[in-house]
């Protein structure tokens, strides 16, 4: 059952040849025999084997939820869970239990998706290694001395190593995408409003956005159309593009520039021949194009995100949830209770965040970033116009060794220089996999058109199809 | 632009936190790193009349407007001290304050 898609796994449930007990069985031994070392899971669903068991006598009985009733999807540990814990990586919320499912979990478990477990994750999905998680980091599935990426490095090991078909992961700046890129799997972030947020534990709310990790572009359309529902619940739920069907001839485009410098070898080497491989694609044209304002990009969003975290943040004061340390004062209560609750990168930001907010540097800082995020908006909004999406690497290098950057914040920030473009203007993008054999994976990066989520998972389906078949 | 180790302190105490002497070391080296590297914004040239979005596209799916079912202790459960049915905090003023 390892790595197989979810349509082939679909297939098989309906046409008898597989049980969900047995998809438990396949997919839990897979667990216990590599989540000691991986460490993908935080906590694993204790009901899962009682809920495959429902699932099968539905089957039976001919009275499934859908055709993908049974099957095991993991979920991040920020997006909330009635019945298992939300931890979020971090100390202070190390025992909190959500009083409410994330809409998405409802809509998922509708459908008789089944939780498997919650993965590991940065801090407050605040980093691009997952290093930063309190309770330990994650590997890499490919290689163990190599970091899985960040935020969102549980769900995509998990995915990677066969542990889980699909997965579900947050995106502020990359957190979907450069996990996908490290560890070798399909990361699909929608566009800003696409996908309900309601559940999901706030890092920087003009950015955030729940998506998936899988082994195929069709996997994360099937499970987009299932998260991607109303909600009345989050008001910034936006409705989507129609499902327009694609030209003959798809138009990317891509900057030379970029593919010139800043990338490691093995990135640089991959992406040349990816390009070779779509110039060839009778499908595809590839367009030069020039992305003004890129190396702004990730300057403006280390404004902007922290600024949205220390206030998201200033929730978490011991008093209503979480940690809680005793002090004389209440003030002590949120000193006391933040200093020990709170891991060093997390505290950074925060600090950081609001500084940038302080009266005597808002206008230079967080109104001038503003300023440029809405510029870089424009600028790529008018790219698109003519092209239907633009082709980039995902990440500067290939997945890197445990320790290498945690010591230099600003060298593991620009990690995410290629993917914090698309979260800063709204648009959806993808990771796709590029896997040669006894070398680490590279992502290729996809952007679309605002809420043109749909034709742009077709787009994507080309191009993989392009990559693959090259 | 760099931050002051004064400066510091205070943004730490907004930000209702506390650092130990050695990590207050390594976060005002970190943070004026960062903040020489955000401050490439200053240089950009950019107009002042740039069209800006709304923030999304709003598309209201409203709740019916029905009282819903509510345990009181599935939202409280989370709560660190609780007094019957009441949260529990310290004194907001210490004694010479009050």
């Amino acid at each position: 059952m390892s790595k197989d898609n979810l349509e082939k796994i679909s297939a098989g449930l309906t046409k008898g040849e597989i049980t969900p007990s047995d998809l438990f069985k396949s997919f839990n031994s897979i667990i216990k025999q590599k989540n000691n070392d991986i460490f993908a899971f935080r906590e694993i669903n204790p009901e899962w084997e009682f809920e495959a068991q429902a699932s099968t006598k539905r089957w039976k009985a001919k009275k499934q939820k859908s055709r993908y009733d049974g099957i095991p999807i993991a979920i991040k540990d920020n997006i909330s869970t009635r019945k298992l814990k939300t931890c979020a990586g971090s100390k202070i919320l190390e025992n909190y239990q959500a009083p409410y499912d994330a809409s998405i979990i409802k809509f998922l478990t509708e459908k008789g998706f089944i939780i498997a477990g919650k993965t590991n994750m940065d801090e407050f999905a605040m980093g691009s290694s997952t290093e930063t998680s309190y309770f330990g980091p994650t590997k890499n599935p490919l290689d163990l001395t190599k970091v899985p990426g960040g935020s969102s490095g549980g769900s995509a090991a998990g995915v990677a190593s066969g542990m889980v078909p699909v997965a579900l992961g947050s995106d502020t700046g990359g957190s979907i995408r450069q996990p996908a890129s490290f560890c070798g799997t399909v990361g699909f972030k929608p566009s800003y409003g696409a996908v309900s947020r309601f559940g999901l534990l706030a890092m920087a709310s003009s950015l955030d956005q729940i998506g998936t990790f899988t082994n195929t572009v069709d996997d994360s359309k099937a499970i987009f159309e299932i998260i991607s529902q109303k909600d009345q619940f989050d008001a910034t739920k936006t409705t989507l593009s129609k499902k327009n069907e694609l030209n003959q001839k798809i138009k990317i485009g891509y900057d030379p520039e970029i593919m010139e410098k800043g990338l490691d070898d093995l990135t640089s080497k991959t992406i040349k021949q990816t390009f070779a491989l779509l110039e060839n694609d009778p499908k595809i044209e590839l367009v030069k194009i020039k992305l003004e304002l890129m190396e702004a990009g990730l300057a403006t969003y280390y404004i902007i995100m922290p600024a949205e975290v220390s206030s998201n943040l200033a929730r978490f004061d011991g008093i209503k949830y979480g940690l809680s340390k005793k002090s004389e004062d209440v003030l002590g209560v949120y000193l006391n209770s933040r200093q020990e609750g709170f891991g060093k990168e997390v505290k950074r930001r925060i600090i950081l965040g609001t500084y940038v907010l302080s009266a005597g540097y808002y206008d230079a800082y967080y109104r001038r970033a503003q300023m440029v995020r809405q510029a870089m908006t424009n600028s790529l909004n008018k790219i698109l116009e003519n092209v239907d999406a633009i082709i980039l690497p995902t990440s500067p290098t290939v997945a890197f060794s445990f320790g290498e950057k945690t010591d230099d914040p600003l060298k593991m920030y620009l990690s995410d220089i290629y993917t914090v473009i698309a979260n800063l203007a709204k648009l959806p993008a993808i990771s796709l996999p590029v896997i040669e054999k006894n070398q680490l994976p590279v992502g290729i990066q996809l952007i679309g058109r605002y809420l043109d989520d749909f034709r742009f998972l077709d787009i994507a389906k080309q191009v993989e199809r392009g990559i693959n078949h090259g | 632009m760099k931050i002051s180790k004064e400066e510091l302190e205070r943004v730490v105490l907004l930000s209702r936190l506390k650092l130990d002497d050695s990590d207050f070391i390594k976060f005002n080296q970190s943070i004026n790193d960062i903040l020489v590297y955000i401050g490439q914004l200053q240089e950009i040239s950019i107009s002042e009349n740039i069209d800006y979005d709304p923030p999304v596209d709003f598309e209201q799916v409203l709740r019916p407007d029905k009282p819903f079912d509510f345990v009181l202790e599935d939202w409280t459960k989370n709560v660190p001290r609780m007094h019957e049915d009441y949260i529990e905090v310290d004194a907001m003023f210490n004694d010479e304050q009050r």
